[in-house]
């Protein structure tokens, strides 16, 4: 990660840095932990804080949580001036299938079963490159299933359903 | 009195039995097969096959889940060298010269030095771990809260100082994940904490499925967005063992690698990423033509190969004398203590000296399983990286989901996975690093816990980090890091350090 260096700052005026933000990266980095902060602090706004002596539940979330919303809010006003970076492309299809695989799976499992549980998983992630073949992802899918099926339960004896009950 | 040797014979007695030489070969085994994949780390494999673990002797998972982690460093030297891509984290820089030497026909001298040298370092490194371990545990035993308060800032800005990129966003994942690390019932006081009447977040976070989503789901998806084109060295792999010279070039590197690797492997925040890179730029530093890193210099593939493996095994010592994990890897195998009821720290050596010892021969047994496997059979695992991505990360993910799910039977857990990848994705891409979240999250419940029992004890007297002496000591050091890492100067340095 390159950082700012003094010599890069710009002198030729602040009205176009304004619009522009130098280190975007570190930008959106920065708005995430002051996101999470302002959440942490909120959601434990119930909680007693009590002294630094006598510490309650609430001492050290509020703690943290302060400190992570002023470690945000310096990253990302530094951003604005200094450094440089841009975002890179955010790509959605693996995104999409992985986790949509994993959530399938976290649905079926307790109720179909660990054999079609992982059919669908291996089918369904499969699909997160394009370089996805129709009948290949159904023969691993299969395999996979078979595999972990011997594996865990028949060898190493977990409590898992096969089959739907 | 107890000599060192009737410990590692003790050690050596325990492990050579047919169960734990078997467990041994098959951790290693894993290891490599896991280190020559791309893709998939050392966290991702130890964390899924942590339920595994349940049924076996302690001895034996602790045997099995260290052999994967440091046949990792073994195995990932084979990637680099003939694929020119990373098989590990760690073996970023064997790319540079290894690939080169590949090329010239040199594969094979270039990846029998990576596993010699790496021989070497893990014998070294087993002595080191039955050197100090014992003094170093002897040591811990004065340590209370305020001494374990301490140590732990120490380590959490050890991590910061050596952390890749930027020091302030480093510091911000630590707080992010210390206050994760809050979640669940208040120790002292019972009260619930952001658990929103979940019940599978009374007990905290799950350490598995946020590793697992942090470090194996989102690096899947980043490999399937970058894409993946692996270039073979189409030649043969002729001549395996490399020549004299060869040797002579070399065994310099590897003695530097080993010692500059057992260094770093034992702070926290350091490992065997870091060591690989610090051994890199040692060695282009001390050679007398730095020109010839990056054109095929073996000492570039023998240093940074031998420290990696030399950082994985010595990041054993803090977790076995100390119970304080100093990585995402040593946090794993703390939670494997602790489901097998035993508690990480001085009182291992005291209670359990077979389990110590036995983790330390089985280290030198795992290595001399190591050479075997990686140098005869490296054809295997050769043909094993034919095998396409598309086909592959299914099967990983299977593990992950079947993983997570047989920890507790807990679907909740396999939708936390889910979303500490989504997590982990959006830390990726604005450049923060997902270990010192992950150490800030492992040591968060620990230090909260010395924190308020120290201010009991002191009767709410702050000063008590200050008035004893090893406390004091400890914090004097984490001050002098912390000032190394704000002054200007030094920081310039350590930022060129990194650049290479």
């Amino acid at each position: 990660m390159v950082q700012g260096s003094p010599g890069r700052r710009d002198q030729t005026g602040i009205s176009q840095q304004m619009i522009s933000i130098r280190d975007k990266k570190d930008f959106l980095a920065g708005l995430i932990f002051v996101g999470s902060g302002v959440l942490g602090w909120v959601l434990g706004l119930d909680l007693t804080s009590g002294t630094i002596t006598r510490m309650g539940p609430g001492y050290l979330p509020k703690f943290l949580s302060s400190g992570l919303i002023l470690l945000g809010l310096f990253i990302s006003l530094k951003a604005i001036r200094f450094g440089e970076s841009s975002l890179e492309r955010w790509t959605f299809r693996p995104m999409f299938f992985i986790f949509g695989g994993i959530l399938a799976f976290a649905f079926l499992i307790s109720r179909f079963g660990l054999a079609l549980s992982v059919l669908v998983v291996t089918v369904l992630s499969a699909f997160g490159t394009p370089e996805v073949r129709w009948k290949e992802s159904l023969i691993m899918g299969v395999f996979m299933a078979g595999l972990s099926a011997l594996l865990f339960i028949y060898f190493l004896g977990l409590p898992i359903q096969v089959w739907p009950l | 009195m107890i000599t060192i040797f009737d410990s590692l014979a003790l050690g050596f007695s325990s492990v050579l039995v047919p169960a734990n030489l078997l467990f041994c070969l098959v951790g290693t085994l894993i290891g490599t097969l896991i280190g020559v994949l791309p893709g998939l780390g050392p966290v991702a494999t130890i964390a899924m096959l942590l339920p595994i673990t349940f049924g076996l002797t302690p001895l034996s998972a602790l045997i099995m889940l260290a052999g994967i982690y440091y046949g990792a460093q073994y195995g990932g030297s084979t990637t680099s060298v003939l694929v020119n891509l990373p098989g590990e984290a760690s073996s970023v820089v064997t790319c540079l010269d290894g690939h080169r030497m590949a090329q010239q026909g040199r594969a094979g001298a270039a990846l029998a030095i990576a596993a010699l040298g790496s021989f070497f370092a893990g014998c070294v490194s087993t002595f080191l771990i039955a050197l100090f371990g014992p003094t170093l545990a002897a040591f811990s035993q004065k340590f209370a809260s305020p001494e374990y308060f301490s140590l732990m800032v120490l380590g959490l800005i050890s991590a910061i100082v050596l952390a890749h990129g930027s020091v302030i966003k480093a510091v911000a994942m630590i707080l992010l994940g210390l206050l994760m690390g809050l979640i669940g019932l208040d120790v002292s006081t019972g009260v619930a904490r952001y658990t929103f009447g979940i019940p599978e977040l009374t007990d905290g976070l799950g350490f598995v499925p946020i590793a697992m989503g942090v470090f194996g789901l989102s690096e899947m998806i980043l490999n399937l967005e970058r894409g993946q084109n692996r270039q073979f060295i189409s030649t043969k792999i002729r001549g395996l063992w490399p020549t004299r010279k060869d040797f002579k070039d070399s065994w310099a590197a590897v003695v530097r690698g080993t010692f500059l690797g057992s260094i770093l492997g034992v702070l926290p925040g350091g490992g065997a990423v870091l060591s690989s890179f610090a051994s890199y730029t040692l060695e282009k530093r001390l050679a007398k033509d730095p020109s010839r890193f990056g054109q095929g210099a073996i000492e570039g593939v023998a240093g940074p190969e031998s420290a990696n493996n030399a950082a994985s095994q010595t990041s054993f010592i803090p977790l076995l004398t100390l119970g304080l994990p100093s990585n995402a890897v040593m946090a794993l195998m703390m939670g494997a203590m602790i489901i097998q009821g035993i508690s990480p720290g001085p009182g291992v050596m005291q209670e359990r000296p077979e389990l110590f010892w036995g983790m330390v021969a089985s280290m030198w047994i795992g290595n001399l399983m190591l050479v075997i496997i990686n140098l005869p059979l490296i054809g295997l695992w050769v043909s094993l990286l034919r095998v396409p991505y598309r086909l592959l990360f299914p099967a990983i993910l299977v593990f992950c989901c079947i993983g997570v799910y047989t920890l507790n039977n807990s679907t909740t857990e396999v939708v936390i996975m889910v979303i500490f990848g989504l997590l982990g994705y959006l830390f990726a891409k604005t450049g923060c690093e997902g270990a010192p979240f992950l150490l800030g999250f492992i040591l968060g419940p620990l230090m909260e816990e010395n924190l308020r029992r120290a201010m009991v004890i002191s009767r709410g007297d702050p000063m008590v980090f200050l008035t004893r002496p090893i406390s004091a000591v400890l914090l004097l050091f984490s001050a002098i890091l912390l000032f190394i890492v704000i002054f200007p100067a030094i920081r310039r340095k350590r930022e060129e350090a990194f650049q290479e």
